[in-house]
């Protein structure tokens, strides 16, 4: 018998959690929850431990107080509904596009013809079918994000964690992405945390946003995003999202 | 026009080369006579004159420099490799081996030659194991360095995956080190022909007075037929060209999809 | 500009070249002597002793000489310094010297200090070879291109395998089947030192039987006839004053320039050479010096044969006998 799963049982749970490297105090007492379905994007002047807030989750280092868990698991046993997408794309470069995108699948030992099928499935969706065979040093920056993103895709993850994935790309190529990224997310319906520089960025894509203090990196406020769950480039224009987007560029001062 | 004057200034500056020794060894021969000219410094047709009498014994000096070097090289490389495996695989390793392979390295093969020779016996084995000696340690250091070396954030997506150490090997360290492995091979193939020479110094060995070509330095310096002494450093040089170019062309096949020190040189 | 540059280097690297061949045929002469460099083939030692006892007895100055010894050693390139003029005279084994002289190297032999030359196979008492058609099919360590190895061979149709020297002997102690070249007047003293127990086969025995001899280059020769005469003739003077004795003051030089040359192993040295006849000869007349125009065509014509040389030369021309004292060339008239 299954038991039909409560909508409102938060999927991630970070309860009192710290994380120290040497006498540095990086994460202080973190406390934060998040639903199915949520997207939550991280905040915060530069040091103030975004990343390490993302790879506590992702079980890449592991909180030395407090807890962390996925779905009531440990997140290195939880790694299976994980995926990672990170800062730079992380393209293996000795590989095309296709087996790139197909890595993931291939180390969880999945069937060449059905791993390739989804590959594609995922590239079609990134709009990359007509650069399968194309090696990474072939690609633009957008590309290849776009790469690592159907490579995160092709597990059918439940929890989507992106680190800074667009911040080195130009402003267009960002925008068209982070629109992307709002349609794949209302097919697939799966949770993501978002590490971000961009205040814009971040109320664009999100439901909620971490404002994270520097030295020790604390919660320093969660904001709720007033916005329509349907959103597309036209929202940019809008007063409201305008406001919206100043009010988190001043959480973010005062968080210094 | 660019390819044209790739062509065209070499062979300028080759032509203007040759012109200049041609002089030098004119004006030289003026001052000392054509006798001792020709043991100084020979023209370069009595250098090709030499080369065509001795073609027969140069043959096989080349021949058998060329398969010590060979033979040599491959050990240099398979051992070489195996060994950054171990040395790869965990920290302890490393730390305890490493210390004494540089010690190794820091004897001067010179120095070991007699002790080669001592040990395994006069020719072939002994050159080859100087060869070996020469061109396996830029394999270790190169490879080792690609294998520890390998990019943290590859490392964390191998991670996220639940990746085994097998798959991390044989997906993620040995593919990345590639061009490590690569480059010390490389430096191993310029040095096998040198070491396979100067093994050849210390413990050639020869039937009917033809040995490799440093045996045969030892017999033309002994006899001053130094236009054959110049003819053995062009046969030499020529060696090493092959050699050299065999391992680049390896090198450039391997990686020209995917790595920056090949394409660079691929664009224009 | 950048053009002019180009040539300006290229100019300068053509004068480094010539001033390195200042022409030296000129002798300078101090105090009335003649300034004149001996290149020799080794270190100091007693297989050179007649030259030092000319240095250290003044006999090269009773003929006007001033006469500097270099001693040599593995890469002594004593044939390219004598003729590019950088010494004035050298010493060798005719064999090496008649293969140098063919091959154009513009040297000319003057004069001879062995009859017969130190050279041998060494071995050990073990050993299981015990004269020369045991050598089939061995390894040998030598010179390389060594002509006496063809001379064994051919001779006594046989083949032998050679390594190049490595002027050691751990090889020769570490194994008892080990087979290399030695002088009869030294490595043995070295091999019971160590203990074991050496024997030796005299390469002069087999019927290869070179002189030792002094060259100096065809243009020296020329042009410095007299200078030439006189250091054959002070040299033999001196080689005879060194078996005859006292040689006390030769020795001391020699030990000076080598550390090695204890008064043991000087005097191991010179008993074998006298032991063995080796400069005076085996007839009963004193022959120090001599060169025998016939005995040096035979081994010149036995080169050949062998194809250590090319094309047929003349002892006449490559060791003309008009450089020996008169007593030496009444000597030949005789025979």
């Amino acid at each position: 018998m299954l038991i039909p799963p409560n909508p409102d049982t938060p999927l991630v749970k970070i309860e009192n959690a710290s994380k120290c490297f040497g006498d540095t105090i990086v994460l202080d007492r973190i406390n934060f929850s998040a639903k199915k379905g949520d997207f939550v994007s991280l905040v915060g002047p530069s040091g103030c431990g975004k990343s390490t807030f993302l790879k506590l989750i992702a079980g890449l280092h592991l909180a030395s107080e407090g807890s962390v868990t996925i779905d009531g698991l440990d997140p290195k046993n939880a790694r299976e509904e994980m995926a990672f997408i990170f800062q730079d794309a992380n393209l293996l470069p000795w590989r095309r596009v296709l087996s790139n995108v197909e890595l993931s699948s291939q180390l969880r030992g999945v069937s060449k013809r059905k791993r390739q099928e989804t590959a594609r499935e995922v590239l079609e969706l990134v709009g990359l079918s007509h650069a399968l065979r194309h090696f990474p040093w072939q690609l633009s920056g957008g590309m290849k994000m776009r790469v690592s993103i159907a490579r995160a895709l092709t597990l059918s993850p439940k929890l989507l964690l992106l680190d800074e994935p667009f911040g080195a790309l130009d402003e267009m190529t960002r925008d068209k992405l982070n629109e992307d990224l709002l349609r794949i997310k209302a097919r697939d319906g799966w949770t993501a945390f978002f590490v971000t520089h961009s205040a814009a960025e971040a109320v664009f894509l999100s439901n909620q946003i971490i404002v994270l203090s520097a030295k020790p990196g604390r919660i320093a406020e969660v904001i709720n995003v007033k916005l329509p769950a349907f959103r597309d480039a036209d929202l940019r224009e809008t007063s409201e999202y305008l406001r919206q987007v100043a009010n988190v560029s001043r959480s973010i001062r005062k968080a210094h | 026009m660019n390819k044209l004057k790739a062509i065209f200034l070499p062979f300028i500056s080759g032509i203007l080369l040759l012109g200049i020794w041609y002089s030098v060894a004119f004006v030289y021969a003026k001052n000392e006579g054509y006798e001792v000219q020709r043991i100084v410094i020979p023209f370069p047709h009595q250098i090709v004159e030499a080369l065509w009498d001795e073609r027969a014994i140069l043959w096989i000096a080349t021949r058998q420099t060329a398969f010590a070097a060979l033979v040599g090289f491959i050990a240099a490389v398979t051992f070489g490799y195996v060994l950054s495996m171990l040395l790869a695989s965990a920290v302890w390793v490393k730390r305890s081996l490493y210390p004494w392979i540089l010690v190794l390295q820091m004897t001067p093969v010179v120095v070991l030659a007699p002790i080669f020779v001592l040990w395994i016996g006069q020719g072939l084995p002994s050159i080859t194991a100087i060869t070996f000696m020469i061109g396996f340690f830029p394999v270790v250091a190169n490879t080792t360095m690609g294998l520890i070396s390998t990019d943290r954030n590859l490392i964390e997506l191998f991670e996220m995956s639940n990746a085994s150490k097998t798959q991390e090997i044989a997906y993620l360290r040995v593919p990345y080190a590639m061009p490590y492995f690569l480059t010390g091979m490389k430096i191993a193939g310029t040095l096998a022909p040198i070491g396979a020479i100067a093994g050849d110094l210390f413990a050639g060995s020869s039937q009917g007075g033809v040995g490799g070509i440093g045996f045969m330095v030892i017999l033309y310096n002994s006899q001053v037929k130094v236009p054959e002494l110049f003819a053995t450093a062009f046969v030499a040089c020529f060696l090493g060209f092959i050699f050299v170019g065999c391992v680049n062309w390896l090198h450039w096949m391997l990686l020209k999809n995917w790595h920056e020190s090949v394409r660079a040189t691929d664009i224009e | 500009m950048k053009k002019n540059a180009v040539f300006t280097n290229l100019f300068l690297i053509g004068a480094f070249i010539f001033a390195g061949c200042a022409p030296t045929e000129q002798v300078s002469s101090t105090n009335g002597l003649v300034k004149v460099t001996l290149q020799t083939d080794w270190y100091a030692q007693a297989e050179h002793g007649g030259f030092y006892q000319a240095v250290a007895e003044g006999y090269y100055e009773d003929f006007g000489l001033d006469v500097t010894i270099l001693p040599g050693g593995p890469n002594a390139m004593a044939a390219q310094k004598t003729a590019t003029g950088k010494v004035e005279f050298a010493i060798g084994r005719a064999d090496d010297v008649v293969l140098q002289a063919s091959n154009g190297v513009p040297i000319l032999i003057v004069g001879s200090f062995m009859q017969h030359d130190p050279q041998a196979i060494l071995l050990h008492e073990e050993s299981s070879v015990n004269n020369f058609e045991d050598l089939d099919g061995r390894s040998v360590m030598t010179t390389p291109g060594a002509a006496m190895i063809k001379y064994l061979e051919k001779r006594f149709d046989i083949t032998i395998e050679t390594m190049p020297v490595d002027y050691g002997m751990s090889r020769f102690l570490a194994d008892k089947e080990f087979i290399q070249q030695c002088f009869i007047t030294s490595e043995p003293y070295y091999i019971r030192k160590e203990g074991a127990n050496p024997k030796t086969l005299l390469i002069a025995d087999s019927g290869y039987d070179p002189y030792r001899v002094m060259y100096t280059s065809k243009t020296f020769a020329q042009k410095n006839t007299d200078v030439v005469k006189a250091f054959v003739e002070a040299s033999v003077k001196g080689w005879k004053s060194y078996i005859a004795g006292p040689r006390d003051k030769a020795n001391e030089v020699i030990a000076k320039g080598n550390p090695k040359m204890t008064e043991e192993f000087l005097s191991y040295s010179l008993n074998a050479m006298i032991e063995n006849q080796l400069i005076s000869g085996y007839q009963d007349e004193d022959q120090t010096g001599l060169i025998d125009p016939d005995r040096m065509q035979a081994l010149i014509d036995d080169l050949f044969l062998l194809g250590v040389i090319e094309k047929k030369v003349f002892s006449r021309d490559l060791a003309p006998i008009s450089f020996l004292p008169e007593y030496l060339q009444e000597m030949i008239d005789l025979d």
